[in-house]
């Protein structure tokens, strides 16, 4: 098929699946289905009556009122994808992809999501057992916070680092912030320990064990070229869709 | 014989979706190819809207769907494979009584017994 036919078939499932509010994912699946539908159905037109433009329109006849499609669509996701689609929106991969900003964008959300699980849940249970008075219920929860919030920022930044110095074979930068990325994990620890405890020396032997040392080492490199690597993919599929002119 | 449209189909799609498994697990395309043939052509349907319809059958477990893993000479995009489930089975038991007693009740009213 020729390749602005093929991108006139996209169009068209485009104009239905865009409008819908569902998970990335979801959406993906409608877009494949329905342009296997349409590139089945433009094929069995062109077979009948030639010429290209003439089976484009036939399939878009066929096809029916992108409109209308889209609301039945919707219609059709149950609470389990409507209530996916809130949780993508406020999980899924950063939309402006692995950089400074992508990084901001989802740690705000981490540390929101934090913040207020920390009051809903830890705060309360804490104040329960009488472990600690309301400043230390107050303090723990923003420890908490803080750290997952950097922890997450970290990670996607350091993540687009890799990505794109694997990207530009840069097998040196690559080594060297995949080291330094196994280095962020025991640092976060040490300097979370040292504010509760404000234990300097035990709370350096606490984050940067041997076993600790190595675990991290190992994991956070593979951890954050696949997390590169994953959200990566899911962009640009989903970028390829949304970059179609569909008005 | 005039062709029946989409919105005379509206409420009785799902039973026809069902039922044409049926005869088989089946992908989209294939299923309105049997839609047509057990309708004698007259049916009419806008293609899009089964896919909705396919999907509201998911959720509510009376299909299962696997993307089809042999390409089977195609290049390019992926269709999904829908088979009935045991619960598709007994609504399409539901759906086919269901209809029976509409066709009774309008036939008689019309003038024209089912």
């Amino acid at each position: 098929m020729n390749e602005p036919f093929s991108i006139q078939l996209k169009i068209l499932v485009e104009r239905a699946v865009r409008p819908v509010r569902a998970s990335t994912a979801r959406k993906m699946q409608m877009r494949e289905e329905l342009l296997a539908h349409v590139t089945a159905v433009f094929e069995d037109e062109l077979a009948k009556h030639p010429p290209e433009q003439w089976a484009l329109e036939a399939t878009a006849r066929r096809f029916g009122d992108p409109a209308e499609l889209t609301a039945q669509l919707q219609d059709s996701l149950s609470r389990w994808s409507r209530l996916n689609s809130h949780l993508d929106g406020w999980w899924g991969c950063p939309p402006k992809g692995l950089t400074l900003r992508g990084a901001v964008h989802y740690a705000y959300r981490v540390g929101a999501t934090t913040a207020g699980l920390c009051l809903l849940v830890l705060f309360p249970v804490t104040l329960m057992k009488g472990q600690v008075g309301i400043v230390g219920g107050i303090t723990l929860s923003a420890v908490m916070t803080l750290i997952l919030t950097f922890f997450t920022f970290g990670l996607i930044l350091v993540s687009s680092w890799i990505y794109l110095a694997v990207g530009r074979r840069a097998w040196l930068a690559v080594i060297t912030i995949a080291a330094l990325a196994g280095l962020f994990p025991p640092g976060l620890q040490f300097a979370a320990c040292a504010i509760i405890s404000a234990d300097v020396a035990w709370s350096f032997n606490l984050a940067f064990s041997w076993s600790s040392l190595a675990l991290s080492l190992l994991g956070m490199p593979l951890a954050m070229v696949g997390l590169a690597y994953g959200f990566d993919r899911e962009l640009r599929q989903h970028q390829e869709w949304e970059n179609l002119l569909v008005d | 014989m005039k062709t029946i449209h989409g919105d005379q189909l509206r409420g009785h799609l799902e039973t026809m979706i069902l039922a044409s498994l049926e005869r088989g697990e089946a992908h989209g395309l294939e299923i309105l190819g049997r839609l047509e043939t057990s309708g004698c052509g007259l049916l009419r349907l806008k293609e899009g809207s089964l896919y909705p319809a396919l999907y509201r059958l998911e959720a509510a477990g009376q299909v299962h769907a696997v993307w089809e893993t042999e390409p089977h000479g195609r290049r390019g995009a992926r269709r999904r494979i829908y088979r009935l489930t045991p619960q598709g089975k007994r609504r399409l038991h539901v759906g086919r009584a269901e209809w029976k007693q509409f066709a009774q009740v309008i036939g008689a009213i019309v003038g024209a017994p089912a």
